[in-house]
């Protein structure tokens, strides 16, 4: 028997040694900590940290409910619904049907439905082009349904506990309720008062946090039920907004060392697979990496959306959940799942971790092919958007992308009464641009929407994507406009310069030249000058936010 | 200690709930009374432990948190270890630092064996009763703002040096056999050699290998702090495995880490797990004693608080004002120190285990701990006004020679957050008008590239208090928040001066009413410069592209002058 010293000190430094390889290949550490786990399990007696990893999901569970903002949620809603009802009848049900057929019994065959629904919003977040792009609309639609699934995947896990816990299933919904509402008055009433009173101190909404925490948890566990319900109710209580902040801040090293420990012990108790766990595995790897995310681009484009944005937000939700593992973790504590499906899950969950890393990387390519290869359309009558040329253009400006910096120079040629053409994909901006005169909602890339724009006989385009190939495709275009073009880097600036750009906008470039113009102002003027520039920043901030809504 | 069986009666138990919370109440009350939390904690302990209610045990749980406790404490203690901040004052704090450890080492030892304690208790009290609490006098002091005030650094800088000592203390108690003197050497030799070999690996790593490793980890705090519980878990294994002390190894751990630009965020993590952990520690403390053990020496306990705290004060005032502080410097840096230090529990516990001495001991340092923490708080509290009153009684110690030396204190100062293409451009700018730049960045890749530009760089998260402090975000006079991130824009707003001019980013426009709702001068959004600049261009552009062909001209050369760099 090691010492838990020397424990921790294998967690610790394999888990470590591999995060910064996987962070390095992957940007993601999730699975690294899964297979420093299968490593280190090697030197450690299989139920060693049983005991701790249950502090593990106390802590993930905790701190998913306290960042939980259900406001959310509002975007994309009903696309989100649909998507998880899809997931739900296209391949819940159906592998629920066939496992349990095949003789797996109700529990059993529940878990491994659960695992080829729900993804989770744990590992999107750590992906760094999910986070990134969290204000588009594929990142909005997937967040909601990823919350949509942690949540139902909690409610799964309150409703599995009679099973688990051999306690009556009236009784734990009616504890469950009142732990709710508990939460909800804590929420309301308590910790903003004990926020104040602490005067914000760090320690000591550390200590209210971990109290609820460990004191929702026992209760949990006293009647019977799981102690993710507890862990996210405590969370909840703390999920309001300024409170959080600090808390989560705080807490949020005390999750990290748990979950190591959680996600190591995981791996550590991976033994060498069997035939039967392998196929599992290989049924929920396929479906998820496959099936789901078909299912998910159907739903959101009979939703309205169009291709594009159905597609990216396919390609990030493609991954088992954590919560899936910390279901199973659950039933393996009690002994009631069985070994082949317990070990099918932690491997499926492993590898499909690893995939979204690079289904998310790659999902500008992926998306093309899919778009090029699959016979997937949004229905015609429930397209929102649609190109149209409504006058003769000549002489014309063209704009590709309207977002907010095309939208700004977009906002000036109205002003001053120039034609002018936009040219965008992105359904972002649709909203925005739905009432132009002259919009071409399709790719840059595609020569039809130059064909459309009338290239030819442009005075000047001016591109602000910043994608190397949209630039590109400006640049080797044959017209005598002016051309102008977006680079984040002033290496490739100043190539496109040397090809046959006529400017190059550097964002930082142009964004830094006015920025210090105001803080000159601001520095060296008197109140007055300031109070107009102040002024001036705000009307404009004020009109452009009326033209957005 | 170390042969715990993982697998049972590690997970959370009503032992423990009820501990925590007593302990945060116990905390709310503390902050109320400005009294420090671990005297709350310690008095959890009494409360619920044999002296008075008995309702909670000492489970493999509480033991299990509270060594790991211990050991990040030694990290954290290791890692606070900054030699640059008292560079300046380095050799007065010293000197300072060496007569004080002799004089209260003395005088410690005088108290308790004039009030009648054996030759070996004698011995394990001063040692346990010699050292200043860190975390009152820096937690008070960072409070009040006057941690970089000259009495705040020259008692920091005695309280490392002391950090020190302690860690030689704990050395010595780790010795196999305390009874002979020879075993106790060569167990220090030993002990000091191996240290040496740590300390000399420590260094190394965290001067070849560990630049990389964080670098490598980027803005990811939750990898940061991975690493840096690795860094703590090799160095405490190690230890453990050669037999030396394994709060010693931590310490080193931290030590190594401390000189890092990377130090200040990881100390920001390691501090809430620690804090949970040393709550359960001093709890653990308050459980293990009876009341026989508390009420043994009460009356010794009143006697030589008072003693300790007069006597320690007086030492320290001779001391500072010997280096020709002023005597306003020297009463203030030597009024903070007067109490004893959280690890007069941390060496009792250790030489209670060791067996050389019993649990009423550690029942009389617990009582010296509560009485002279809880004073000194509020004398910490109104050192100030304290000073005020009694200012006329210290007047001998003016003389024309004495005076203190400049401090320097952000002050007046321009605050650049987040650190790009955009703000670099900013800093002789700012420079100019302020004088001193600071900048602070969550990403560490800019330490290097920082070192070239003529502004101060911090690595680190302003969602942290103490980092709020460090860069003197409430004494700016122009505060340029483009970090993006709504928590921190909505604390920078709290927390400004007044008269401070901010310009801050928001992600978009929602957010940029709400700012400005909140009181910020300028919000940006960083696409709406860069389209305004660009919409001055087509502008000139429309009415003559020759105009539009000059007005391009800088830029253009700017980028190929950057291109090439």
């Amino acid at each position: 028997m090691i010492g838990i010293i020397y424990t921790f000190g294998l967690v610790f430094v394999l888990s470590a040694v591999l995060a910064l390889i996987f962070h390095k290949v992957f940007e993601l550490t999730i699975p690294a900590y899964i297979i420093a786990g299968i490593v280190g399990g090697l030197f450690l007696e299989e139920e060693a940290l049983l005991e701790l990893l249950k502090w593990g999901i106390a802590f993930v569970v905790f701190i998913f409910g306290a960042k939980l903002e259900p406001d959310k949620l509002k975007h994309g809603m009903g696309g989100s619904i649909l998507n998880v009802g899809l997931h739900i009848a296209g391949i819940g049900l159906p592998f629920f049907g066939v496992f349990y057929l095949a003789g797996f019994g109700t529990l059993n065959s529940i878990f491994v439905s659960a695992a080829l629904v729900f993804s989770s919003s744990l590992t999107g977040t750590e992906l760094s082009e999910k986070y990134a792009t969290i204000e588009l609309l594929y990142g909005r639609l997937a967040e909601a349904t990823d919350i949509i699934h942690d949540v139902l995947a909690i409610i799964l896990i309150l409703l599995l506990s009679p099973v688990l816990f051999e306690v009556g299933m009236g009784h734990a919904l009616s504890v469950a309720g009142g732990m709710f509402v508990f939460a909800l008055a804590v929420r309301r009433y308590l910790f903003p008062w004990l926020f104040e009173i602490s005067d914000s101190s760090e320690e000591l909404m550390l200590l209210s946090g971990i109290s609820l925490l460990v004191l929702m948890i026992a209760i949990s566990e006293f009647v019977g039920i799981s102690i993710v319900v507890g862990a996210f109710f405590a969370g909840i209580a703390f999920s309001k907004f300024p409170y959080n902040i600090e808390l989560v801040e705080c807490v949020e090293s005390l999750k990290d060392f748990f979950a190591a420990i959680l996600f190591f012990s995981l791996g550590a108790l991976v033994a060498f697979p069997t035939t039967a766990s392998l196929i599992i595995a290989l049924t929920i790897i396929t479906m998820t990496i496959f099936v789901k995310p078909l299912l998910t681009a159907i739903s959101l484009m009979h939703y309205g959306y169009d291709k594009r944005t159905a597609y990216r937000c396919a390609l990030t939700l493609d991954q088992v959940s954590e919560f899936v593992l910390i279901l199973a973790i659950q039933a393996y504590l009690v002994t009631a799942i069985a070994e082949p499906v317990f070990q099918g899950i932690i491997l499926a969950t492993t590898v499909t971790m690893i995939t979204t890393a690079y289904t998310d990387n790659y999902s500008g390519k992926i998306q093309d092919w899919l778009s090029r290869n699959l016979p997937l359309e949004t229905p015609e009558g429930l397209q929102r958007y649609s190109t149209q040329i409504t006058s003769e253009l000549k002489d014309h400006i063209i704009l590709v992308g309207y977002d907010v910096q095309g939208e700004k120079i977009g906002e000036y040629l109205k002003e001053c009464d120039r034609e002018f053409v936009v040219i965008d994909v992105n359904p972002e901006v649709f909203e925005s641009a739905k009432d132009l005169k002259n919009r071409i909602f399709k790719s840059a890339k595609d020569d039809e929407s130059w064909e459309l724009a009338n290239y030819k006989e442009a005075a000047m385009i001016i591109s602000t994507p910043p994608q190397k190939h949209i630039s590109e495709k400006v640049l080797s275009l044959d017209t005598e406009a002016v051309k102008v073009v977006r680079s984040n880097s002033f290496r490739e600036a100043s190539s496109f310069l040397e090809k046959d750009a006529d400017y190059v906008m550097v964002p930082d470039l142009l964004a830094a030249e006015q920025l210090v113009d105001y803080v000159e102002e601001a520095i060296y003027g008197d109140k007055e000058v300031i109070e107009r520039l102040r002024e001036m920043l705000m009307e404009e901030l004020k009109e452009e936010m009326e033209e957005f809504e | 200690m170390f042969d715990i069986a993982v697998t049972e009666g590690l997970f959370i138990t009503w032992d423990l709930v009820v501990l925590i919370v007593t302990a945060t109440t116990l905390g709310y009350i503390a902050h109320k009374t400005y009294q420090p939390n671990l005297v709350a904690y310690l008095i959890t302990g009494i409360i619920l432990g044999p002296v008075f209610l008995n309702i909670v045990q000492e489970t493999a749980l509480l033991e299990v948190i509270s060594e790991l406790g211990l050991a990040l404490l030694l990290f954290l203690l290791g890692l606070q270890l900054k030699f640059d901040a008292i560079k300046n004052i380095l050799k007065p704090v010293l000197r300072i630092a060496f007569w004080q450890t002799v004089l209260q080492t003395s005088l410690a030892f005088v108290i308790p064996y004039l009030l009648g304690f054996t030759l070996l208790e004698t011995t394990v009290i001063a040692l346990c009763t010699v050292f200043g609490a860190t975390p009152v006098i820096v937690k008070l002091l960072d409070e009040k703002d006057e941690i970089n005030s000259l009495p705040g650094k020259i008692d920091v800088g005695v309280l490392i040096v002391q950090d020190l000592y302690l860690v030689l203390i704990l050395t010595i108690f780790s010795a196999p056999d305390l009874s002979q003197p020879l075993v106790i050497a060569t167990n220090f030799i030993k002990v000091m050699g191996l240290m040496a070999l740590l300390a000399v690996f420590s260094y190394a790593v965290s001067r070849w290998v560990l630049p990389k490793v964080i670098e490598e980890v980027g803005n990811n705090k939750h990898l940061l702090f991975l690493n840096g519980a690795a860094w703590a878990f090799l160095f405490i294994s190690l230890s453990l495995y050669l037999e030396v002390s394994v709060e010693v190894g931590a310490f080193i751990a931290g030590l190594g880490l401390a000189q890092s630009p990377y130090s200040e965020e990881l100390k920001q993590q390691v501090k809430p797990i620690t804090d949970f952990f040393m709550m359960v520690f001093f709890a653990t403390i308050g459980l293990g004693l009876t009341p026989e053990y508390l009420t043994a020496y009460w009356k010794r306990a009143i006697v030589a608080s008072a003693v300790l705290m007069v006597g320690n004060f007086l030492i320290m005032l001779y001391l500072i004002d010997r280096e020709k502080f002023s005597p306003e410097t020297s009463f203030l840096g030597s009024i903070n120190m007067v109490q004893v230090s959280e690890f007069s529990l941390v060496v009792g516990a250790l030489a209670v285990t060791r067996g050389l001495v019993g649990n009423e001991i550690l029942g009389y340092l617990s009582l010296m701990a509560v009485i002279t923490m809880g004073i000194s708080t509020y004398i910490i509290k109104y050192n100030h006004e304290i000073y005020d009153r009694v200012e006329h009684l210290f007047e001998f110690l003016e003389s024309e020679e004495k005076g203190d030396m400049d401090i320097k204190t952000l002050k007046d100062h321009a605050i650049i957050i987040g650190y790009d293409e955009i703000t670099r451009r900013l800093i002789p700018v700012l420079k100019e008008k302020y004088g001193d730049v600071v900048v602070i960045d969550k990403n560490p890749k800019y330490v290097e590239t920082m070192k070239d530009e003529n502004a101060e760089f911090f690595f680190g998260n302003l969602k942290h208090g103490e980092m709020r402090r460090t860069i003197g975000l409430e004494r700016a006079s122009i505060i340029i928040g483009l970090a993006r991130d709504e928590a921190i824009n909505r604390r920078i707003l709290e927390k400004k001066r007044k008269d401070a001019i901010t310009f801050l980013r928001a992600k978009n426009r929602e957010e940029a009413a709400e700012l400005y709702d909140l009181g910020a001068d300028f919000v940006i959004i960083k696409r709406m410069l860069s389209g305004e600049k660009m919409t001055e261009y087509i502008e000139a552009f429309l009415e003559d592209p020759k105009l539009f062909e000059e007005k391009i001209e800088g830029d253009k050369q700017v980028i190929d002058w950057e291109a090439r760099l």
